[in-house]
């Protein structure tokens, strides 16, 4: 197996002490790290650090870049681009982990039991993801938006049910491939319950892909929320989200374009490091599996 | 456990299958005795699926033309404010509308009369426009096809070799290159990147036009290239990573090392490799594609494409019921039609597949 | 984006539900043909304008699609009988003179020489189907309701038009004008394409300097020279106007050379476009307002004292100076902007009157003891809409949550889009809402009428209201009603407080250097616009 390993990765090969701890050298890895630290501290302490940041200060709109206090200039209600960057952290990263992560726990439920049990259930859970992949996002947005107003948690359940039916398809894709295969056989020989054979065996081989998919979705539920404010239902004015600056900053972009651009580069930054992490991740475990 | 789900994971996907193929194995579900299983023919078991879905189909897009009605009736907005704008409109005029429109009968009525309509051919009047929707649909259905098309063709074609070169390097300096671009490309919002690609190719460079759909086919092409790459940076992210972890976990795969070690070409093993990979790499593009269909709006909004994103978006808020629901319904079966298409890929293409389909 | 650009259909109208003309000409001896010296250019040829326009247009014609683009597009194709202009007078447009024998009845002379775009002549019986289709609420929706007072048109003579009202309407004249009501077509033609006037198939025709060549709606309108216009012939030869749905987009575009003119420039972006070398913004002062209305039975603002509070926690000094940063926005001491009243007064002479008004000045600890004398002396909590394509709008909604929430009342600010915006605010389910709109025909009650009249949308009514604003109708005496109007004013936003103004701002529009515009003023663009434009040197 270890000659696998050296075929398999065309250079160098880093050493492991044991399965479960991950040392690295890798540059990205420990970059990803501390991106995603930064992000965590802004979340949990940006309101504390900064806690005028979403105050509107008509006195001072649209200060450019270097201004005396603001480095980043302000924006047209006149706040201070880093303070409603940094105190916009929690809300741009919270809801999309719950997005991710209720599209993904929906879509594994739907997507084993679719390709497990096959036939009838394969065919009605199908019909219905083509059915939730059709619904068209800007009607359910503006009915959302209607009916609750511009709330944050209720865009956030309305992203869940729009992301599932794609991680459905993908874990039933997945699990397919699975489930000819000899030990699911030698499973069901064994009399053991569905559940215990989907949830505890198919899973746990489906499992890369559904990481992979994991984080890419959460990069996509970041912009999922912003492209709301985009269609203009989008969610509470003036609360700090980096889609929404990201949106609000386009109408001075030629004059205080660190309005936009610092809360793009933010959002694109936070979402290379979980994807770049989980590729560290991804590789660390097979290096361990090879083992 | 895991040593089991270890041992078992690496088992060779190509040598199973052709093992297996013959023998009409049992597979997943529910089927405990033993004897002789029944065999269909290829083509039967084609046509049964063909039949089932499009039967199954029809269903759902009965199912969802009455959510869209419900949800349309639901959204904010009162339809003859929206007629008549800003000014009050006289009782009479009030009441002309709503006669008109069949505003006043109950809401399971109008549905009904509305389904009559549509199934037989009469798929109504854009409220907004005064123009038939099969003539809206017709003047703006080229544009979006093309959008769709020509990203789908670029995502597709930049992608899967991107993804595979990353699986071969994997590890490597160009792997993660290729990772961390893609996942910038997949960061950004359609129209954070369509914005950034019109000012540096509209503005800066002056390569590209920056509205409008353009006359006549090379102006049309010149019109839809940047368009068509913004949607293809957000959704190329996808195939690449999705390509690139499928591509190597067959690259690990035993029988990929037993054939290098005999000394198959590394070529011959991708192409192999690849074609094992592809039933997630199928989803994935089917997934994209049905993306793209529905999320046209955001790269029609930036570039002012005359297309059915920006008609979808403009007949919901005005509540112009027949146009949206005529909308909805053709992105339903445009997604079906792709949903079957990718199913009956991955027929062709894997055996595993094609063993289920015969129990 | 909590821009203008995303897709924005339309910005509606003010319905003239008791709308008043500037009396100057009524009764007066019959106007002649004026030359439309004023508009013609002087300049040079121009070969193609590319213009560029705000959001989307699905239809040309304005009875269909009533946005304020809607109408400036069609303006250069289709004419009404007189034109409303900035100084309180009327032009001859298709009607070259006109006389009023009595209260309800009007006699206009037709143009001769007047030519639609397929060759044929224009006759009263074309206007006399205009005048029907344009009343007509199947045909007409959006604006027919401006000619609810018509009573009939009808042909009196080989070119001449009688129009009967059912009841004085001192402001009539105005509606049969491009400005609100009337597109004059031909008769042929409106009975073949009636039913889709203005799709891309159907196209219109009117008698304009212009015609249309194509329209792909979302994406824009391509027009040409009409050489048989009765008013000369246009140094511009060719328009393409572009929809822009981005306003980035737009930019980039002009900042690259592919647009000569940009319509409508808001207040929120005029910092960049001025700073946009090689174009110059011109603006039409106090062409919309801006103000806050409220539903007197929705609590809680059924009190006034709650009324007060929140009109009192609006900086609008501040907003204008700080937040509106140039582009000749003022604040707005009154529903009617000084421009309406100058039939009866000079502009500063307007603006004296109209500041004499009583103000509800920004004093946040004034609102505080205006809420602590009401029965919410702790506050309550009520949301605020806005129209996604005015992001100046938000702007304002913004500054005003965080001034209520100094004073204990929560602000719960929504961006929605255009229809919502209206819908809600015609729901009586909200007690506050904002009001934006443009000036259009520049009548002197065109805002106050709509905001006091029945159907309002604060539903409001009252005995001293409805009095002053019959009276005002049918008054022909200029100065008289634009005192009667005054009152309303005073009424509107005092008293009564229904209406808070905020802030008048202008329209403006961006040409690039070298071209130039003969006039322009709030009515111009109501009008064959085209006409004054050449290049100069």
């Amino acid at each position: 197996m270890a000659s696998t390993s050296a075929t398999l990765n065309s250079g160098r090969l880093a050493p492991l002490a044991i399965q479960g701890t991950v040392r690295r050298r890798s540059v990205t890895f420990v970059a990803s790290l501390v991106v995603i630290g930064l992000a965590l501290v802004a979340a949990c302490f940006g309101q504390l650090l900064f806690p005028n940041a979403t105050t509107v200060n008509p006195l001072q709109t649209v200060l450019p870049v270097g201004s005396t206090g603001h480095l980043l200039g302000t924006d047209q209600l006149g706040r201070d681009v880093v303070a409603i960057s940094v105190a916009g952290a929690a809300s741009t990263l919270l809801g999309p982990v719950v997005i991710a992560l209720g599209s993904m726990v929906i879509g594994t439920f739907l997507g084993l039991l679719a390709a497990f049990e096959g036939r009838w259930v394969d065919f009605a859970i199908s019909r219905l993801t083509d059915l939730l992949l059709s619904m068209p996002m800007i009607l359910l947005a503006l009915v959302v938006s209607g009916i609750f107003g511009a709330s944050y948690w209720w865009a956030v359940v309305l992203l869940i049910v729009l992301q599932c039916p794609y991680d459905t398809r993908i874990v039933r894709a997945g699990t397919i491939e699975q489930v000819t295969k000899p030990y699911v056989e030698a499973a069901r020989l064994l009399r053991l319950s569905r559940w215990r054979i989907m949830y505890r065996h198919l899973l746990i081989n489906i499992w890369p892909l559904e990481r992979t998919n994991l984080l890419l979705n959460y990069a996509n539920a970041m912009i999922a929320m912003s492209a709301l404010s985009f269609l203009g239902v989008g969610v509470q004015e003036g609360t700090a989200n980096w889609g929404r600056q990201l949106v609000d900053g386009e109408q001075i972009l030629f004059q205080n374009p660190a309005a936009s651009v610092a809360p793009a580069i933010l959002i694109v930054l936070v979402a290379c490091a979980v994807n770049l992490l989980g590729d560290s991740l991804n590789a660390a475990e097979r290096e361990a599996q090879v083992r | 456990m895991s040593a089991e789900a270890t041992t078992v994971a690496w088992a060779p996907a190509a040598a199973l299958s052709a093992s297996d193929s013959g023998k009409g194995a049992s597979g997943a579900g529910s089927v405990e005795e033993v004897g002789v299983p029944r065999k269909r023919s290829l083509a039967e078991a084609l046509a049964r699926i063909i039949l089932l879905r499009t039967a199954g189909s029809v269903v759902m897009l009965l199912v969802i033309s009455v959510l869209i009605f419900l949800l349309t009736y639901l959204s904010p907005g009162n339809i003859i404010t929206n007629l008549t704008g800003l000014h009050p409109p006289t009782p009479a005029v009030a009441a002309a509308l709503r006669r008109e429109y069949g505003l006043n009968q109950p809401l399971v009525v109008q549905y009904l009369h509305w389904l009559d309509r549509f199934v037989h051919g009469n798929w109504g009047r854009s409220m907004r426009d005064q123009t038939s929707v099969s003539q809206l649909f017709a003047g703006r259905v080229g544009v979006t096809l093309a959008l769709v098309g020509l990203g789908f063709a670029m995502a597709v074609l930049a992608s899967v070799p991107l993804g595979v070169i990353a699986a071969r390097r994997a590890g490597g300096m160009l792997d993660r290159t290729i990772s961390a671009v893609s996942v910038v490309g997949l960061s950004a919002p359609a129209f954070a990147t369509g914005l950034l690609l019109l000012y540096v190719f509209a503005y800066l460079v002056s390569a590209f036009p920056p509205a409008g759909a353009g006359q006549g086919l090379f102006d049309d092409l010149d019109h839809l290239a940047l368009p068509a790459a913004t949607l293809a940076i957000g959704v190329g992210a996808y195939i690449v990573r999705l390509t690139r972890t499928a591509m190597r976990r067959e690259l690990g795969s035993d029988y990929v090392v037993f054939a290098r070690a005999r000394g198959v070409s590394e070529r011959r093993l991708t192409f192999v490799a690849l074609r094992n990979a592809a039933i997630p790499v199928l989803t994935m593009a089917g997934l994209v594609l049905s993306y793209l269909v529905g999320a046209t709006i955001l790269v029609e909004s930036t570039f002012s494409l005359p297309g059915l994103g920006l008609l979808l978006q403009e007949s919901v808020e005005f509540k112009d019921f027949a146009v949206v629901q005529f909308l909805a319904l053709f992105i339903a079966a445009v997604i079906a039609a792709i949903m079957l298409l990718v199913d009956l890929s991955y027929l062709v293409l894997s055996p595993e597949w094609r063993q289920r389909l015969r129990r | 984006m909590p821009s203008l650009f995303r897709s924005r259909p339309a910005v509606w109208r003010v319905a003239l539900v008791a709308s008043v003309a500037t009396a100057t000409l009524l009764g007066a001896s019959a106007q002649t043909s004026a030359a439309v010296s004023n508009r013609a250019a002087s300049g040079g040829q121009i070969a193609t304008l590319t213009v560029a326009a705000p959001g989307s247009r699905a239809n040309l014609y304005p009875g269909n699609e009533s946005g304020t683009v809607n109408y400036w597009i069609d303006a250069l194709v289709q004419e009404g009988l007189v034109h409303p202009t900035a100084n309180g007078t009327y032009q001859p447009a298709l009607a070259t003179s006109w006389s009023e024998p009595n209260a309800t009845t009007y006699v206009f002379q037709i143009r001769k020489n007047a030519r639609f775009s397929d060759g044929t002549p224009l006759t009263a019986a074309d206007v006399v189907a205009s005048i029907d289709y344009a009343a007509s609420a199947k045909y007409s929706a959006q604006t027919a309701s401006y000619l609810a007072d018509l009573a009939s048109a009808t042909q009196s003579g080989p070119y001449q038009v009688t129009v009967k009202l059912k009841a004085p309407q001192v402001s009539f004249l105005s509606e049969l004008s491009s400005s609100a009501a009337l597109w004059v077509s031909s008769k042929s033609f409106l009975q073949a394409h009636g039913s889709d006037l203005g799709t891309p198939t159907s196209l219109v025709l009117g008698t304009g300097p212009y015609k249309v060549t194509k329209f792909v709606p979302d994406e824009g309108v391509w027009l040409t020279r009409d050489s048989t216009w009765w008013g000369g012939v246009p140094k511009v030869k060719n328009i393409v106007v572009t929809f822009y749905n981005d306003e980035s987009a737009e930019y980039l575009a002009a900042k690259s050379g592919a647009v000569d003119l940009a319509l409508w420039i808001m207040p929120t972006q005029e910092p960049s476009w001025n700073s946009l070398s090689g174009f110059h913004v011109i603006n039409a002062l106090q062409a919309s307002y801006v103000g806050l209305i409220f539903d007197p039975n929705v609590k809680p603002f059924n009190e006034l004292a709650v009324r007060k509070a929140v009109a009192e926690a609006f900086p609008r000094q501040t907003f204008v100076n700080r937040v509106l940063r140039g582009g000749d926005s003022q604040v707005a001491t009154a529903i009617t902007a000084p421009v309406s009243l100058r039939a009866a007064y000079s502009q500063a002479g307007a603006t004296a009157k109209l500041a004499s008004i009583p103000q509800n000045t920004f004093s946040l600890s004034a609102a505080k003891k205006e809420l602590a004398s009401s029965s919410y002396p702790h506050g309550f909590t009520t949301t605020l809409d806005w129209p996604n394509n005015g992001p100046q709008l938000g702007l304002a909604a913004a500054v005003l949550a965080s001034n209520l929430k100094q004073i204990g009342i929560t602000l719960k600010v929504s961006e929605v889009p255009i229809e919502t915006w209206l819908g809600n605010m015609f729901s009586n389910k909200y007690g506050l809402n904002f009001m934006w709109d443009q000036v259009m025909t520049g009548d002197q009650s065109e805002l106050a009428g709509f905001l006091l009249g029945a159907g309002n949308p604060s539903d409001f009514s009252n005995a001293q209201v409805n009095s002053l604003l019959n009276t005002e109708y049918a008054q022909t005496n200029p100065q008289k009603r634009a005192q009667e109007i005054i009152e309303l004013n005073k009424l509107a936003t005092g008293t009564d407080l229904v209406d808070a103004p905020l802030w008048w701002e202008p329209i403006g529009m961006a040409f690039k250097d070298g071209i130039s515009i003969s006039s322009y003023d709030f009515a111009t663009f109501y009008s064959p616009w085209a006409a004054g434009i050449s290049a100069s040197s």
